[in-house]
C-alpha cells in the first residue's frame, strides 16, 4: 500500500492500530493533519525526500520512483514533491564563482598555476604536492574560545536564508564544476561524459579520479587532510553504459547523480545552510558525502567555509597536543583505571570487522578515548563508548581510502592521515557526548530515564505488548539497557548504525538523546507480535539477539520514519506520559 | 498479586527455573565461562558486556530437570547501580576472578558484599556464592593469586566452594556449574521450604519496594 515498506499493507478499520505499518497506514489514512500540520521539515510524510525513505528504493526521487510507488503517498502531501533536477545540476549562478569559496575552492585556489580559470582542480598526487599554506583564507587566527567561535558561525545562518532563495536550476557557466564537467560523469543519457578524454587535454594534467597509490589510500589525499570540502570534487561516478547497465541500473545510477548534487548544492555553499543540510541528511548521506556531512552537522566543521582550514588545524594540534600530553609519562602519568579499562575494551570492540583487529586502528581508537576520558572526569570512560567512537572511525577513515574500510588495513597510512582522523573521531565523538553525557556518569541516570521513559512509551502506542512483558515479568532495564548505553551499536552492524546518525545527527542535538527513544520503541513494537508469544526466559533470549542480521539500509530507513512518526504524535504530550507512567511506575515497582 | 518466586517455578518444562548471577571484575572471562558452559565454545573476540546478558542451560540435578537462568554482567563499577534490576531472586551468586591478575582477587570481597546489599536475600549467611579463578591456562609464570590464598579467602568467607578452570580449554567448567546448580537448587528448595512463604514474600516486597523507593 504505502510502497511496500511495511510489514504488511493497511487493511480494516482505521482505529486498527497494532502493527505498526498498518499503524502508520492508518494515521496516513484517517488523521494525516496531524502529520503535516507539524511544519518540521524533516517530517518524512511532508518532506519530499524522506518521502522517498518510505518507499523500498534508495536515493532515488527520480520522477519514475514518484510517479509509480510513492505517489499514494503523495495526495496528502502538503506541497508538490520537489522533482529532483535530473539533467541541470543546482548549482550557485555562474556570478557567484567569486563568492563561493567553499572549501573545495579554497583548495583550488592553490592551484592557481593550474591557469583554469572556472574550475577548481583537485590536484594529483604527484605534481603539486608543496601547496602553499592557506594563510589566505585563514582570518581567524585570533578566534577565541571554541563555543565563542561556534556561537559566531550559528549568526551567519541568517545569510544562509538568503542563500537558499538562490534559483535551484541554474545552469552552471562557470565557478565550482558541475557534476557533469568532472571527469567520470555521464549526462543522464547514459552516455559516458568523456571522463578519460578529459585526460590528455589539460596538458598533461591528469585528473585524479579513482587513481590509487599504495595500499589504497586516496591520490587526493593531501587536499582532504587539510580541508573535507575537498571531497565534493573526488566523487566518482562509474560511467553508464546503456550496452552494459539495465535501464534500472540507470535509473539508480542517475538517481544517486541526482542526490549527490543536491548535496553538493548545499555543501559548496560558501556558509553551509545548515537547516538544508539536515534536510536533506535526515533522509540518509551518500558515503562520499558523509564525512563532511557529519562533520557540519555536529558543528565541528564550520558552516563558514573561509574558517575551515584554521579551525581544522587548530582543532587537531589541539588533540594532538593533548594526546601526547597524555602518555607523555608513560605508564606513570596516566589513570591506571581508566587506561585499563580502556586497553581491555579495544581488542573487543568490533572484533568480527577486520579493521578493528589491525594494531593501527587500536592505538589510534585507544588513544581518542583515553583522552576523552581524562577531559570528562565526571563520567570518564565507560564501556560502550568504545562502540561509539567507531562508526566516526570508519566513516572519517573511508574519505581518504578507495575501496570496503571495513577491510582496509589502516597500518600504511601516513601518520598525518592517521592523526587527521584521530583527532576530527575525537572531537565528534566529543561533540556527540555531550549531549549524551548523563547517560555516563555516576549511576547513568540519562540512561534510566530513558529506559523510563521508553516503557512509558510503549505503554502508550502498544498496551498489548506492554502488559505482556509486565505479565511475564521482563523488565525494561533487563534488555534496553544496553539499547540506550550503546545506541542500539550491539543490535545493529556498523553500517546500519552509520545511516542511523545520519538521521540521528540530523535531528539536531536531540537526536541521541531524544529521537533515539522513538527508534528504541519503533523498534521494540516491531517485534510485538512474537513476543507476546513468549515466556520470560524466550522475551530474554529473543531481545539479546534480535534477528536484525539481515537488515539493510530500507529497514533502517523504514524504522526511521516509524520513529518519526512516534515523535510527532507523543513528544508534546509528555507531561501527559509522565503522570500516566508514575502510576503504573510504582505499581511495577511492588512486584 | 504474583510473586516473582511462583512465577520461575511454575514454568512450562522444567520442575525448577534457577537463577543464577556472574559477578567479578571486568576481563576476567564471565562471558568466556557462561558460553563455555552453555554453547561448549570459546572464543577470543566477545564483545564487553553492558548491563547484563541472559542465557538458559537445562540440566539434571538428582534426577530432577532444572533450567538455569544464568545472568552474565557488566563488570565494569559504573555498571553496579543496575544491580537490583538483575540480582533480585537470585538463587546462587558465582564470583569469578583471574588468577592472573592480583586486583580481580582483591575485589571479590566487594563484589560479594555489593550482591548482598542489593539482592537482600533473607539469609544473607547462608545464601550460596561460589568462586572461580579463571584463566588457568595461562602459562605459570604470570599467576598473581596462588591457590593457597584463594582457599583461604574462600573459608573465611564460610567455605565458598572454589574452582580454578579455564573457559578456553574447557577446564573443570562442568564441575563448577554442576556445584553452582546444586546450591542455586538447595537455595531455592530452602526458600520454599522456609516458614510461611506467603509470609516471605511480603517480606521481600517490602524490602524491593524501599529499596526502589530510593533509588527513584
Amino acid at each position: 500500500m504505502w510502497g511496500g515498506g511495511s510489514k504488511k499493507p493497511q487493511s480494516g478499520p482505521a482505529q486498527e492500530m497494532v502493527q505498526v505499518g498498518t499503524y502508520f497506514g492508518s494515521i496516513l489514512l484517517c488523521s494525516p493533519e496531524k502529520l503535516y500540520c507539524d511544519k518540521n521539515p524533516r517530517n518524512p510524510i511532508a518532506n519530499p525526500k524522506t518521502t522517498t525513505l518510505l518507499t523500498r528504493i534508495q536515493l532515488q526521487t527520480g520522477p519514475k520512483v514518484l510517479s509509480g510507488e510513492v505517489v499514494l503517498l503523495s495526495p496528502i502531501l502538503p506541497h508538490p514533491i520537489e522533482m529532483a533536477p535530473t539533467s541541470n545540476h543546482t548549482l550557485p549562478p555562474a556570478d557567484s564563482q567569486t563568492k563561493v569559496v567553499g572549501a573545495s575552492y579554497s583548495y583550488a585556489d592553490m592551484l592557481n598555476f593550474e591557469n583554469t580559470p572556472a574550475r577548481p582542480k583537485t590536484p594529483t598526487h604527484s605534481k603539486h604536492k608543496s601547496t602553499p599554506s592557506g594563510g589566505s583564507h585563514s582570518p581567524t587566527t585570533a578566534a577565541a574560545s571554541y563555543n565563542a567561535f561556534m556561537s559566531q558561525t550559528d549568526d551567519d545562518w541568517g545569510l544562509d536564508l538568503n542563500d537558499a532563495s538562490v534559483p535551484k536550476e541554474t545552469t552552471v557557466t562557470g565557478g565550482l564544476g558541475s557534476i557533469a564537467s568532472m571527469a567520470g560523469v555521464t549526462s543522464i543519457e547514459g552516455r559516458p561524459s568523456g571522463a578519460k578524454g578529459s585526460k590528455g587535454a589539460g596538458g598533461g594534467y591528469e585528473y585524479p579520479l579513482a587513481k590509487k597509490r599504495t595500499k589504497g589510500l586516496k591520490a587526493q589525499f593531501e587536499g582532504l587532510v587539510r580541508d573535507p570540502g575537498n571531497s565534493l570534487h573526488m566523487i566518482y561516478h562509474p560511467p553508464i553504459n546503456t550496452d552494459v547497465h539495465s535501464s534500472a541500473e540507470i535509473e539508480a545510477m542517475n538517481a544517486r547523480i541526482s542526490r549527490i548534487n543536491k548535496f553538493k548544492t548545499v555543501l559548496q555553499s560558501s556558509t553551509v545552510d545548515l537547516t538544508k543540510l539536515r534536510s536533506l541528511a535526515w533522509g540518509g548521506i551518500p558515503d562520499e558525502l558523509r564525512p563532511m556531512a557529519w562533520q557540519l552537522l555536529l558543528g565541528y566543521l564550520p558552516a563558514n567555509s573561509d574558517r575551515r582550514v584554521a579551525t581544522l588545524e587548530r582543532k587537531r594540534k589541539e588533540y594532538l597536543d593533548s594526546a601526547k600530553q597524555a602518555f607523555s609519562r608513560g605508564d606513570a602519568g596516566m589513570d591506571q583505571t581508566i587506561w585499563h579499562q580502556i586497553s581491555i575494551d579495544i581488542p573487543r570492540t568490533n572484533p568480527h570487522i577486520p579493521l578493528y583487529g589491525h594494531k593501527t586502528t587500536q592505538r589510534c581508537l585507544e588513544k581518542i578515548l583515553y583522552v576523552w576520558a581524562i577531559r570528562h572526569p565526571a563520567s570518564g570512560y565507560v564501556q560502550g563508548i568504545n562502540d561509539l567512537v567507531t562508526p566516526f572511525w570508519q566513516v572519517f577513515l573511508s574519505a581518504y581510502i578507495e575501496g570496503d574500510v571495513e577491510t582496509f588495513n589502516p597500518g600504511s597510512l601516513p601518520p598525518e592521515v592517521l592523526d587527521v582522523v584521530s583527532a576530527d573521531c575525537f572531537w565528534c565523538l566529543t561533540k556527540l557526548l555531550d549531549g549524551i553525557q548523563d547517560n555516563y556518569i555516576h549511576s547513568q541516570p540519562g540512561i534510566q530515564r530513558q529506559v523510563s521513559q521508553l516503557r512509558d512509551l510503549v505503554r502508550r502506542i502498544d498496551s498489548g505488548l506492554a502488559k505482556h512483558l509486565n505479565d511475564v515479568q521482563v523488565q525494561f532495564i533487563q534488555f534496553s539497557f544496553r539499547w540506550m548505553n550503546c545506541m542500539l551499536m550491539r543490535e545493529f552492524s556498523v553500517k546500519n548504525v552509520i545511516r542511523m546518525w545520519d538521521t540521528y545527527m540530523s535531528e539536531g542535538n536531540s537526536g541521541f538523546s531524544e529521537f533515539h527513544l522513538y527508534v528504541c520503541a519503533a523498534f521494540l513494537v516491531k517485534w510485538s507480535a512474537e513476543l507476546k508469544k513468549m515466556d520470560f526466559q524466550e522475551v530474554m533470549m529473543f531481545l539479546q539477539s534480535l534477528p536484525t542480521k539481515e537488515w539493510g539500509e530500507k529497514d533502517i530507513g523504514l524504522l526511521l520514519s516509524e520513529a518519526f512518526m512516534w515523535q510527532s504524535l507523543y513528544r508534546n504530550s509528555s507531561a501527559h506520559l509522565r503522570d500516566d507512567g508514575t502510576t503504573v511506575h510504582n505499581e511495577e515497582l511492588n512486584l | 498479586m504474583s510473586s516473582r518466586k511462583k512465577v520461575l517455578l511454575k514454568n512450562k518444562n522444567s520442575d525448577y527455573k534457577l537463577k543464577v548471577i556472574i559477578l567479578g571484575d571486568s576481563g576476567v572471562g564471565k562471558t568466556s565461562l557462561m558460553n563455555q558452559y552453555v554453547n561448549k565454545k570459546f572464543s577470543a573476540s566477545y564483545k564487553a558486556t553492558i548491563g547484563a546478558d541472559f542465557l538458559t542451560k537445562e540440566v539434571l540435578v538428582d534426577d530432577r530437570l532444572v533450567t538455569m537462568q544464568i545472568w552474565d554482567t557488566a563488570g565494569q563499577e559504573r555498571f553496579q547501580s543496575l544491580g537490583v534490576a538483575f540480582y533480585r531472586g537470585a538463587d546462587c551468586c558465582v564470583l569469578v576472578y583471574d588468577v592472573n591478575n592480583q586486583k580481580s582477587f582483591e575485589t571479590l570481597d566487594s563484589w560479594r558484599d555489593e550482591f548482598l546489599i542489593q539482592a537482600s536475600p533473607r539469609d544473607a549467611d547462608s545464601f550460596p556464592f561460589v568462586v572461580i579463578g579463571n584463566k588457568i591456562d595461562v602459562d605459570d609464570g604470570k599467576r598473581q593469586v596462588p591457590q593457597k590464598r584463594a582457599m583461604a579467602f574462600c573459608q573465611s568467607k564460610g567455605n565458598l566452594p572454589y574452582f580454578e578452570t579455564s573457559a578456553k580449554e574447557a577446564i573443570n567448567v562442568e564441575q563448577a556449574f554442576e556445584v553452582i546448580a546444586r546450591h542455586a537448587l538447595a537455595q531455592e528448595e530452602a526458600e520454599e521450604y522456609t516458614g510461611d512463604f506467603g509470609a516471605s514474600t511480603i517480606v521481600d516486597i517490602g524490602a524491593d519496594a524501599d529499596r526502589d523507593g530510593c533509588a527513584c
